[in-house]
């Protein structure tokens, strides 16, 4: 039984140095791609007509069974309830970065245009004004 | 005469040998509430242990619509530990990802190598080494500006090395401090790869079953601005140690996940917004 548990402990041993010197002589300092961004339009929750966000938001998140009223993933439909989903960046790292939001099981759309993103991201830059 | 000698000897030695006794459990569990405490297994013990971190407990996703965070799992860790000697352990867990920023589906492989132990009146202190790997099984995202992007394969991996000194001031008081340095292979455009942190925990014990333990997590890296974009990771528990070589805790965490590599480049849940969260650790000691 000693000698058994000693092999296995020399063989974990090994294993593990091993794959720990193998893994780190592949330590990379990657980057993920940044995109430029062009904003031209003074984007707005709400509060400027011709450029608001909310429309958005009402088509691919905080419609029923998703972020909508009082949902306990989060509430999108009022920017009161919103807004802490701005200032932590978890909006624009999920919806810009990340582009898993909204999920492939999503019910309404599973993906966002290049402009619907561009609007949000110029929309996020800005601070998410209301 | 010579039995004189042998008698003089083992007198001579006694004090010695009481002098050198080593002092244990300074933690009584190898994380403190997260983070990871100088202790490791004793040879051949097994560890089993389940750590569970629910949903925010107040603000837009806690309170009593979403039964103060129960209803929604943060993140879920199972996972190994084995001693091979008295001072070197290794272990093995999944977790599910915490935090929606880092790698999720993870495999933590980890090593742990105690290069001193605290004795009374001798060795001061308890210092020890650990070193993880985590591989994410996360499935490939089509978004370049994804870290789940995985353009190579190297990408799923990080890794994390930590130094931690602890002492035993009395029986009822630990205090451990600690660095960290985490190595993320992909970073979000404009963040380092490596994140230096400082680690700081504490245990209190109140009565014979009882205790309170307490640590946080201070990342440092050029991009990380500390109580603005970044939080550290803060968490306190009742620490319940049943007999038999189980210990229960009952933690307020703002972290959401539960390994070194995603609380501590990813903490931004802040606890003046509600956003932090109930937990529990289950450890099980086994010998075979």
């Amino acid at each position: 039984m000693r000698s058994l548990r000693t092999h296995i402990f020399r063989i974990i041993i090994g294993i593990a140095f091993i794959s720990t010197a193998s893994l780190l002589s592949h330590c990379t300092f990657d980057k993920v791609e940044a995109v430029p961004l062009e904003c031209d339009h003074p984007y707005t929750f709400e509060s400027n007509d011709s450029f608001k966000v909310r429309p958005i938001f009402e088509l691919t998140c905080s419609y029923q069974g998703c972020h909508e009223r009082n949902a306990s993933i989060g509430d999108f439909t009022q920017y009161r309830t919103l807004k802490p989903f701005i200032r932590n960046g978890k909006i624009f790292r999920r919806v810009i970065e990340n582009k898993d939001m909204p999920p492939p099981y999503a019910t309404g759309p599973k993906t966002l245009t290049t402009e619907e993103l561009q609007a949000i991201e110029c929309w996020l830059a800005a601070g998410g004004p209301p | 005469m010579k039995g004189l000698y042998i008698l003089l000897i083992l007198i001579l030695s006694l004090p010695a040998a009481t002098a050198q006794e080593a002092v244990y459990q300074t933690f009584k569990h190898g994380r403190i509430v997260t983070i990871q405490s100088t202790e490791t297994l004793k040879t051949w013990d097994w560890d089993f242990y389940v750590m569970h971190r629910f949903g925010d407990l107040l603000g837009p996703n806690g309170g009593t619509t979403n039964t103060f965070g129960l209803a929604n799992a943060a993140d879920v860790i199972i996972g190994f530990r084995y001693g091979l000697n008295d001072n070197l352990e290794v272990g093995l867990s999944r977790n599910k990802g915490g935090s929606p920023l880092a790698l999720d589906k993870n495999f933590n492989l980890h090593l742990k190598y105690r290069l001193l132990r605290q004795k009374h009146h001798g060795t001061p202190l308890s210092l020890s080494v650990f070193s993880l790997t985590s591989f994410s099984t996360a499935q490939r995202s089509l978004n370049p500006a994804s870290l789940k992007y995985f353009a190579k394969f190297i990408h799923r991996f990080t890794y994390h090395f930590q130094a931690m000194a602890a002492r035993k001031f009395s029986h009822r008081f630990s205090l451990q401090l600690g660095a960290g340095y985490t190595h993320r292979n992909i970073a979000y455009s404009g963040e380092s790869n490596g994140i230096v942190s400082g680690l700081i925990g504490m245990r209190l014990q109140l009565n014979k079953i009882y205790g309170i333990v307490a640590d946080a997590a201070f990342p440092f890296a050029p991009h990380i601005r500390l109580f603005d974009t970044h939080q550290p990771y803060l968490g306190i528990a009742l620490e319940i140690e049943t007999g038999g070589g189980h210990i229960f805790n009952i933690s307020l965490t703002n972290a959401r996940g539960t390994v070194e590599t995603d609380f501590i480049p990813y903490t931004i849940e802040r606890i003046d917004q509600g956003e932090f969260r109930l937990g529990f650790t289950l450890s099980r000691y086994m010998r075979f």
